[in-house]
C-alpha cells in the first residue's frame, strides 16, 4: 500500500498525540503526597528566578497564589508536586506573624530528639544554605557579624517558632521554617546549631 | 491619737492596694486587646469562608508600561502606552481558563486590541497538562515567557523575537506541557499541533522580471488552516542543576501564501488566491544560568521556508496600473530568517540597580531588513515587579538607507 507523505506526516502526529494521551491517561491524576513549604521555598526560588524576579508572597491573597502557581505551573513546565509544594510556602509565608499574640518562648524546654545539624539539614538548608550565607535573595546572613545571630536567645527562638520577615527581604520565614512538625526543643537545637556553626 | 493611727494604717493600706490594682488594670488590658485581635483575625476567616467558592477562584492578574523614546534620527516622543490584563479562572485543581489581552495607543491616538492568547488547561495529572485554544508559541524562551514588560530586562525586544522575525509567536490548536524529575534534575516539555503558519509575498520588478518572494512567515495563531495541513512542534528543557536550564525546540508544517502585497510589505496590498503550499521548520535552542546576581540568557530561532509551489493567481482588478508582470506566479523566492541574542543582567547587591547588556541579530532573505541590535541599560527596581528602564540601543541595518540609528529608550513598567 502506498502512503503518501503528507499522510505520514500525519500518522506521525497523531501517534505522538495518542502516546502522550495514553500516558496522561493511564497515570493517576493528582497524586495526594503531602505538600512541603520547605521543600517549596528552595522550589520557589529555583523556578521563579528563571523567568523574573521574585515577588513577595504577601503580594496576593492564599486563592489569588492558587491560581497564580497554577498560571506558573503551566508556563515553567513545573510538576503538580512542585507547584503544590510551591503554594504551600507561599501561603505559609503569606501569613503575617501576629507579634501581639505570638506565644512567648521559654528557652528551657526539655531536649529534642533530633540533633541541631539534622534539623537544619532538613528543615533550613534550603533557604539558608549550607553556608549560613543564605540562599535565596532576602536571606540573612548568619556568618555576618552584625546579622541576625547579634539578637538574644529569646528573640531569635520568638522569630524562628513564630516566623519572621528580617526588614527589605521579599519573603518571610514562616512559622518553624514551614516544617510545623518541628518542636520548640527542635527550634531550641537548631538554634544551637547555627550559632555554633556559623557566628562569630 | 487612736483616730490619727486608724488613719495612718487606711493610707497605707490604700497605698500598697493602688499598685496592684493599677497591675490588675493592666493585665485586663492586656487581655482585652489580645481577645480583640483574636476576634477579629476570627472575623477575617468567617468573611474569608463566606465570601469564597471553594470550587471556581477568579484572578485578573497582567502588566502594563509606558516607553518614551528618542533616537538620533527622530523626535524624542512618548511612543507607547499598554495595558495587558491576564484573567485567570480555575475549577477545583484540574481546570484553568487563561486569556491576555492586549491594549495598546496608536501613533494617530486610536486603540488597538489584540488577543494574544486564551486557552482552556486541563492538569491531567502530575506531570502533563492539556492546553486547548490560542496560545504563545512554545519554541524557545523569550516569546512564551519573557516578552512581557515587566519581565524583560530592556525596553525592546531582542531582534527577531518581535512581530515579524524568526521567532514564532502564537498557535491555535492543542498542546500538552509539564514536567518531570529525572533522578535530582529536573526536565519540561510542550508539545503541539495546531493549524501553523501563512505567508506574506510581495511581488517585485528584479531587473525587468517581476518574482514573488516570501516576506513574511504570520506566525501569530489563526483560526483558519489555508493548507489543511497540521503544524506540529515543541520544546524540550532540561536542568541538571539549580540555576541552569537548556532547552531545544522544533517545528515543521506547511505553510501557504494567504496575503500579498505590490512592491514591499508598506505597497497596496492584492487580492489573491492561492493553492500551493511551502515546507515550513523551525528549531531553536536557548539556555539560562543564574549565580547569585548575575543572570545569563541566550537563544537561537532559525525559520526556514523551503520547497514548494506558489500557486497565486493575482485578480487583475487589484493590480497597480502600470503593472506588467503575470498574474500567476507558480513559484516563488523562499529563504532562512534567523535570529539570536545574548544578555547579562546583574543584580548590584544591597541596592535596587541592575544592569543589563544584551546583543542580538536578525538575518532575513531580504538586503535592507538586516539588522544588529546591542543595548546597555540600567534598571531601577522600586519593588521586584515595578521597574524603570534606561536603555541606550544601538541598531545597524545591513542597508546604507537605514543605516545606524541610535535611541535612547524609557520604560516604567509593572506587573500586577
Amino acid at each position: 500500500m502506498n502512503i503518501s507523505k503528507s499522510m505520514k506526516y500525519d500518522l506521525f502526529v497523531a501517534s505522538i498525540a495518542a502516546l502522550f494521551l495514553a500516558v496522561s491517561i493511564i497515570t493517576p491524576t493528582h497524586a495526594k503526597a503531602n505538600n512541603d513549604a520547605v521543600k517549596g521555598a528552595q522550589k520557589w526560588a529555583d523556578n521563579c528566578a528563571r523567568c523574573h524576579n521574585m515577588r513577595d508572597p504577601k503580594e496576593l491573597s492564599d486563592e489569588y497564589w492558587e491560581t497564580t502557581v497554577n498560571h506558573m505551573r503551566i508556563r515553567a513546565g513545573l510538576t503538580g508536586q512542585d507547584a503544590r509544594d510551591i503554594l504551600a510556602f507561599l501561603q505559609a509565608s503569606n501569613t503575617p506573624p501576629e507579634k501581639e499574640i505570638s506565644k512567648p518562648v521559654s528557652i528551657n524546654q526539655i531536649s529534642s530528639k533530633l540533633s541541631g545539624e539534622e534539623v537544619y539539614k532538613s528543615s533550613c538548608i534550603a533557604c539558608h544554605g549550607s553556608d549560613g550565607k543564605g540562599a535565596l535573595p532576602g536571606t540573612p546572613d548568619f556568618t555576618n557579624a552584625k546579622g541576625p545571630l547579634n539578637k538574644n536567645d529569646e528573640e531569635l527562638l520568638s522569630n524562628m517558632i513564630n516566623g519572621f520577615q528580617s526588614p527589605g527581604s521579599p519573603m518571610a520565614m514562616p512559622p518553624r521554617g514551614g516544617n510545623a512538625s518541628l518542636t520548640d526543643a527542635d527550634v531550641k537545637a537548631v538554634l544551637g546549631y547555627i550559632r555554633a556553626t556559623f557566628g562569630k | 491619737m487612736k483616730k490619727a493611727k486608724l488613719k495612718v494604717h487606711l493610707m497605707a493600706l490604700t497605698a500598697a492596694i493602688l499598685p496592684v490594682a493599677a497591675y490588675a488594670d493592666n493585665e485586663d488590658d492586656n487581655l482585652r486587646e489580645q481577645v480583640d485581635a483574636l476576634q477579629k483575625q476570627v472575623e477575617r476567616l468567617e468573611n474569608a469562608a463566606a465570601t469564597r467558592n471553594t470550587d471556581s477562584s477568579f484572578h485578573m492578574a497582567g502588566y502594563g508600561s509606558v516607553e518614551y523614546a528618542d533616537s538620533d534620527s527622530g523626535v524624542g516622543a512618548f511612543n507607547k502606552v499598554m495595558v495587558a490584563p491576564i484573567i485567570h479562572y480555575t475549577y477545583q485543581d484540574w481546570l484553568m481558563f487563561e486569556t491576555e489581552f492586549e491594549l495598546s495607543n496608536t501613533a494617530d491616538g486610536g486603540t488597538e486590541l489584540a488577543l494574544e492568547y486564551a486557552s482552556v488547561d486541563l492538569f491531567l495529572n502530575d506531570s502533563v497538562a492539556l492546553v486547548a485554544g490560542k496560545f504563545l508559541s512554545p519554541i524557545g524562551q523569550f516569546r512564551q515567557n519573557l516578552h512581557p514588560s515587566w519581565i524583560n530586562k530592556a525596553v525592546s525586544a531582542p531582534a527577531g523575537f518581535g512581530h515579524g522575525g524568526a521567532a514564532p509567536l502564537s498557535e491555535t490548536g492543542l498542546q500538552l506541557r509539564g514536567g518531570f524529575p529525572v533522578g535530582e534534575m529536573r526536565a519540561n516539555y510542550a508539545f503541539y499541533i495546531g493549524n501553523g503558519p501563512t505567508l506574506a509575498a510581495v511581488v517585485e520588478q528584479h531587473e525587468g522580471d517581476y518574482e514573488l518572494a516570501i516576506e513574511e512567515v504570520e506566525t501569530e495563531g489563526r483560526t483558519n488552516d489555508p493548507d489543511g495541513k497540521k503544524s506540529f512542534g515543541g520544546r524540550f528543557g532540561f536542568l541538571p542543576f539549580s540555576g541552569l536550564e537548556i532547552g531545544i525546540s522544533a517545528a515543521k508544517g506547511k505553510a501557504t501564501v494567504t496575503d500579498a502585497f505590490a512592491g514591499g510589505h508598506d505597497g497596496p496590498e492584492l487580492d489573491i488566491e492561492s493553492s500551493g503550499e511551502f515546507d515550513y521548520d523551525a528549531i531553536g535552542a536557548d539556555f539560562r544560568y543564574g549565580w547569585k546576581n548575575l543572570e545569563l540568557r541566550g537563544e537561537y530561532i532559525k525559520t526556514e521556508i523551503g520547497e514548494g509551489s506558489a500557486g497565486v493567481a493575482l485578480h487583475s482588478d487589484d493590480l497597480p496600473e502600470d503593472y506588467l508582470g503575470p498574474s500567476e506566479f507558480d513559484d516563488a523566492e523562499v529563504g532562512e530568517w534567523k535570529a539570536w541574542y545574548l544578555q547579562a543582567a546583574y543584580k548590584i547587591p544591597t541596592t535596587p540597580l541592575e544592569v543589563v547588556i544584551r546583543t542580538s541579530e536578525l538575518q532575513t532573505p531580504h538586503f535592507g531588513e538586516n539588522y544588529s541590535q546591542r543595548t546597555v541599560g540600567l534598571n531601577y527596581l522600586f519593588a521586584p515587579h515595578v521597574i524603570a528602564k534606561f536603555n541606550y540601543e544601538m541598531k545597524d541595518y545591513d542597508s546604507s538607507i537605514a543605516g545606524e540609528q541610535d535611541t535612547v529608550k524609557l520604560q516604567l513598567a509593572y506587573g500586577f
